[in-house]
């Protein structure tokens, strides 16, 4: 491979990931290197072998970004990449960061659900209340008019609810994540302690978290958001 | 050897390279290839990381050979950070020493 196939593999492979001005420091950094391996008489298709498989060191380069992305600003798709790269090159921080994504899908598609549940019995209820208004007295009717509404606004609610828990999940996460990351480089020797930091990281911070956002959210008309509360709180648990 | 372990060894000695003095890039990879077996192209990467860390700084400096080079160069921060890895670093070596001679295994 000649200094500029090597270049120009580099530069594929760098390009979408990261900015085009990180992309030409990058590529001059590599370039200085060929010209001083040159000026050690070494040839070019030399001095490609000592650096090694120019995917490999695109790799490792668009891994560090994306934590670096992920650690400053957390947030889904950032946290994502950065796992995705992470995978290239550490098999140990992305088996960290696996239970974290699996409880967030968890929670939130459980959330979802109960909404859609909701949502599915208004609507279930309205229509049926419509077919067999004719037969009724028209307060009953009113009656079930409201409670419609009622599990309507519940949904809503609820709805409301999985954004804002969703929203801090995924600033909580990110940083527990960054954690794992920035502890595995800060003290590489001791990788082992990682995983036990990672068991000991209290989940605290969510739940204390989430009673705020119940009272402080408006007060649902129903008792049916309720059983969102220990739903929840049991999905965060473990 | 674990490649995290490696990792960290191989930031650890980065730094402590250009401690002494600021290096170009070419220098300062040779340098550590003359004790590891690296793969050479990826002590760019530590290098861009430390640099976006703070720990390490950079300058061109034109070569009388040839085209400008990149020098490295430890902060004030990046010579704490080391501080604390050797630190670390001494700290395990000193464990590891004393379990694998076997002098703990005698106290109990």
């Amino acid at each position: 491979m000649t200094k500029n196939e090597y270049l120009k593999a580099l530069a594929s492979s760098l390009n979408g990931h990261i900015s085009r001005e990180e992309v030409s420091d990058i590529l001059r950094d590599y370039r200085e290197f060929f010209d001083d391996g040159a000026l050690q008489q070494e040839e070019e298709w030399q001095t490609a072998q000592r650096l090694g498989d120019p995917k490999e060191v695109a790799a490792q380069i668009v891994a560090e970004a994306y934590i670096g992305q992920a650690q400053k600003k957390p947030t889904m798709k950032n946290l994502f990449k950065a796992q995705g790269a992470v995978k290239i090159y550490s098999t140990a921080a992305f088996v960290a960061s696996i239970p974290l994504m699996l409880a967030m899908t968890g929670l939130s598609l459980g959330m979802l659900l109960i909404f859609l549940l909701l949502t599915l019995s208004a609507i279930l209820l309205f229509t049926g209340i419509l077919m067999a208004a004719s037969a009724l007295p028209s307060s009953a009717l009113w009656l079930a008019g409201i409670t419609a509404a009622g599990a309507l606004f519940a949904a809503l609610t609820i709805l409301l609810l999985v954004i804002m828990m969703l929203r801090r999940f995924v600033k909580w996460t990110g940083g527990l994540f960054a954690k794992v990351i920035t502890k595995k480089r800060a003290a590489p020797p001791s990788a082992q302690e990682d995983a036990s930091q990672y068991d000991e990281m209290e989940i605290p911070p969510i739940i204390a978290v989430q009673p705020s956002q119940q009272t402080g959210s408006p007060a649902p008309e129903s008792t049916q958001p309720d059983p969102s509360l220990p739903d929840s709180q049991e999905v965060s648990e473990p | 050897m674990n490649t995290q372990f490696r990792k960290g060894a191989i930031e650890m000695c980065i730094l402590a390279l250009i401690d002494h003095r600021d290096r170009y890039g070419y220098e300062l990879v040779q340098a550590i290839a003359v004790y590891m077996e690296i793969n050479e192209g990826t002590v760019y990467p530590i290098l861009r990381r430390l640099t976006q860390e703070g720990y390490v700084s950079t300058y061109l400096m034109e070569s009388p050979h040839g085209p400008a080079r990149k020098y490295y160069q430890a902060t004030p921060s990046g010579k704490k950070h080391l501080e604390s890895l050797k630190a670390e670093w001494s700290a395990l070596a000193h464990v590891v020493g004393s379990i694998l001679g076997g002098d703990e295994n005698d106290q109990k």
